[in-house]
C-alpha cells in the first residue's frame, strides 16, 4: 500500500511512467532506509554506551572517596595525598565566577557589535577570523601566554586573577559565538518592529533583542561555565598548582595571602589538583584522584542540566505564561 | 463591475464615500516626487510620484517583485536599514523633504508608523508591548501610560478581549489578536500615516475582516497605505489604488475606476488573471 502511494506520487510529480511502475527501486530504497536506521541507531547506542560506562566507572572508583565525611569540607593534607578538596572546590568556583565576570560582558559587547552594528566588511571578517583562531588555540598555549604576560610581565605571579584572565581568553571565543548565534536567531521582524517605532538600534538591542535571546544566552553561558570549570592546562602556569595551606574565609583583608577572597593569591582548581596528585603514585593519593574526578564530573553534569533548565524556564516565562 | 459592488454590499461594508472622495481640498499628508530605489546597481523602482491624503486608504497592488513593498518601505525610510539600498527623489511630509541625511529617523518613524506582514509583538506583556516605545520616547507617569494603553487597545478593537490579561505575554494571543496588538502599538504613537505591509497574509478570513474594519475605523485622522496581494481586499478597503508592475507605478486612481475601468493594458491583464 505504501508502495502504491509512492508510485502515485511519482506519477503525479511527472516522473516517467517506466520508473513509477518499476517496483524494484522502491524496494531498494526502503531496504536502504531500514539499513540506515539500523546503523544510525547502532551509532547512537555506541556513543551512549561510552558515556554511560565512563560515568559509571568514575563513579565506581570515586564515589566512596567522594562520600567520605570531610572530603568536601576539609582542606588537603600532606601535599594532596590525604584530607579533602575543600579549597580546590572553592578555588574552582571562585575562578569560574571571576572568569564569567570578565568574559560575559566582553563577549556580550563583541557579539552585539558583530551582529547588530558592524557592517559586512574587512573589519568584521578579521574579527570573526580572530575569534575562530582564538577558539581553536590549544589551552596549554593560552596558559603559556597567560603566564608570560600576566604572571611575569604584569607581576601577578601565580594567582587567581592570572588564571581567571587566561580562562577568559579561552572562554571569550566560545561565548561570542554562542551569543552571536542567539542574537542572530531573534527574527529580523523584531528589529524591524523596533526601528519602525522610532527606536534606536541600541534601544532595540537592550530592550528587545537581548531579552529575546536571553534563554539561549543563559544556556550558552552555563555550558561554557562547565568547560571553564574543568579546564586544567590553561591554569597550570597561571593560577598555579597549590592553594595556600590555610584559607581564611572570614577576613576581608584582600592583601592577606591567606584571605580566601584575595585574587592575587595562588589557587588550584579541581582539574589541576587531579593532574598534580595523579603523579604521586601512592594508593591514598589515587583514591583522592578518583574522588576528585567524580566530583568534577558531577559538577560539569550539573552545569549541563542547569543550563537546560534555566534556558527552558526563561523561555517559558517569556513566551507564554 | 456590478459584481464587485454586489459583493461589497453583501459583506455589509461601505468602502468608498463618494462625496468625501470628490472633495478636492483633501489634505495631502505624504507625497513622493520622482522616487527611485536601487539595490546596489539594481534599479528596482522607477520615478514614482504619489500623494496620500488624510482620511484615505491607498492600496498598492501588483505582482510579486513589482516594487510595491520597496516603495512602502521607502516612505518611513525603513529601506535605510537595508545595506546597499539607495532611495532617490523627494518624499514630502509635513512640508519638508524627509529623504535627506539630516532627517531624524527616530522622530519621523513615530509619525509614520508601520505594521508588518508577520504579526511581530515584542517578547513582553500585552501592556508593555504598547507602553514600551512611548516610555522610551519620554512618556512618564502610570496614569498617562495606563490611559494610553487603554486608548490604543480600544482603538484597535482589542480592549475587551485583553483588558483582564494585560500582564500576560503577547504570545498568548492568537495571530489575529497579535496583529491588532501591533496596530494598537502603532496607534499609541499617534501617527499621521500608517503603512501596512500585507498585514493579513498570515491571518485567517475572520481576523482579516477584523483588521480591515479596524483600518477603516482608524483612517479618519490619518492616511493609510496598504500593500496587498489580495485584490478583493484592495477593492474592499481602499479609496485609491496604485498598480505597480516591474518597478513602475503604472496607474493610480480611485479604486472603483482601477478595478472596473482600468486604462493601462498591463493592469487590465493583471486584473483578468493573465499573470499574477
Amino acid at each position: 500500500m505504501a508502495d502504491e502511494r509512492t508510485a502515485t506520487q511519482a506519477r503525479a510529480s511527472g516522473a516517467p511512467r517506466s520508473l513509477a511502475s518499476d517496483g524494484g527501486h522502491i524496494l531498494r530504497a526502503q531496504r536502504g532506509d531500514r539499513i540506515a536506521t539500523a546503523v544510525l541507531t547502532g551509532i547512537a547506542c555506541f556513543v551512549m554506551l561510552i558515556v554511560v560506562s565512563m560515568v559509571a566507572y568514575i563513579l565506581y572508583e570515586g564515589l566512596s572517596t567522594l562520600l567520605t565525611p570531610g572530603f568536601l569540607t576539609e582542606p588537603s593534607r600532606s601535599n594532596g595525598a590525604a584530607g579533602g578538596v575543600a579549597y580546590q572546590l572553592f578555588d574552582s568556583f571562585y575562578l569560574l565566577v571571576i572568569t564569567l565576570l570578565i568574559s560575559v560582558p566582553v563577549s556580550l559587547g563583541a557579539a552585539v557589535f558583530l551582529t547588530e552594528y558592524a557592517p559586512d566588511g574587512p573589519i568584521t571578517a578579521i574579527a570573526s577570523t580572530a575569534i575562530e583562531t582564538l577558539s581553536s588555540l590549544p589551552s596549554i598555549v593560552v596558559g603559556m601566554f597567560g603566564f608570560l604576560v600576566f604572571s611575569v610581565n604584569f607581576g601577578w605571579k601565580y594567582s587567581i586573577i592570572s588564571g581567571a584572565v587566561a580562562l577568559t581568553m579561552f572562554n571569550i571565543p566560545i561565548l561570542v559565538r554562542v551569543i552571536q548565534q542567539a542574537l542572530e536567531d531573534v527574527p529580523q521582524h523584531q528589529r524591524d518592529a523596533c526601528l519602525a517605532m522610532g527606536l534606536t538600534r541600541w534601544e532595540a538591542t537592550v530592550h528587545v533583542l537581548i531579552p529575546a535571546a536571553m534563554p539561549a544566552i543563559v544556556t550558552g553561558v552555563v555550558l561554557s561555565a562547565g568547560r571553564v570549570f574543568g579546564e586544567a592546562a590553561a591554569l597550570l602556569f597561571t593560577s598555579g598548582m597549590s592553594s595556600p595551606v590555610r584559607l581564611n574565609f572570614l577576613t576581608l583583608d584582600f592583601s592577606s595571602p591567606t584571605c580566601a577572597w584575595n585574587i592575587f593569591r595562588p589557587g588550584e582548581s579541581l582539574a589541576v589538583h587531579i593532574y598534580k596528585i595523579y603523579g604521586e603514585g601512592s594508593p591514598e593519593a589515587q583514591h583522592i584522584v578518583w574522588g576528585t574526578a567524580a566530583l568534577l564530573m558531577i559538577c560539569v553534569l550539573l552545569f549541563n542540566v542547569l543550563s537546560r533548565l534555566a534556558g527552558k524556564a526563561l523561555a517559558k516565562r517569556m513566551t507564554a505564561e | 463591475m456590478s459584481e464587485v459592488i454586489a459583493t461589497e454590499d453583501a459583506m455589509g461594508q461601505v468602502s468608498v464615500d463618494a462625496a468625501v472622495e470628490m472633495d478636492p481640498s483633501f489634505e495631502i499628508v505624504l507625497e513622493t516626487r520622482g522616487v527611485n530605489v536601487y539595490y546596489g546597481s539594481n534599479h528596482v523602482l522607477h520615478d514614482t510620484s504619489l500623494a496620500f491624503h488624510k482620511g484615505e486608504i491607498t492600496a498598492l497592488i501588483g505582482p510579486s517583485g513589482c516594487g510595491k513593498s520597496t516603495f512602502l518601505r521607502s516612505l518611513n525610510l525603513m529601506n535605510r536599514e537595508i545595506r546597499g539600498c539607495r532611495v532617490e527623489g523627494e518624499i514630502i511630509y509635513d512640508g519638508r523633504d524627509i529623504n535627506t541625511r539630516e532627517e531624524n529617523l527616530y522622530e519621523l518613524r513615530r509619525s509614520i508608523g508601520m505594521v508588518f506582514q508577520q504579526p511581530n509583538p515584542f517578547h513582553k506583556t500585552i501592556y508593555e508591548n504598547i507602553a514600551f516605545a512611548p516610555k522610551r520616547h519620554g512618556l512618564r507617569g502610570k496614569e498617562n501610560l495606563d490611559a494610553l494603553v487603554e486608548e490604543s487597545l480600544r482603538g484597535a478593537a482589542l480592549w475587551d478581549e485583553v483588558k483582564d490579561k494585560l500582564n500576560q505575554s503577547a504570545f498568548s494571543l492568537s495571530g489575529g489578536q497579535q496583529q491588532r496588538l501591533c496596530i494598537a502599538r502603532t496607534l499609541a504613537m499617534h501617527p499621521d500615516v500608517i503603512l501596512f505591509d500585507e498585514p493579513c497574509s498570515a491571518l485567517d478570513p475572520i481576523s482579516t475582516l477584523a483588521i480591515e474594519e479596524l483600518m477603516q475605523s482608524v483612517v479618519k485622522e490619518r492616511a493609510i497605505v496598504i500593500v496587498t496581494h489580495n485584490m478583493e481586499q484592495a477593492s474592499r478597503v481602499s479609496n485609491r489604488t496604485a498598480f505597480f508592475y516591474m518597478g513602475d507605478m503604472v496607474e493610480c486612481g480611485e479604486t472603483d475606476q482601477i478595478f472596473q475601468r482600468p486604462k493601462d493594458k498591463r493592469l487590465n491583464d493583471y486584473l483578468t488573471g493573465m499573470f499574477s
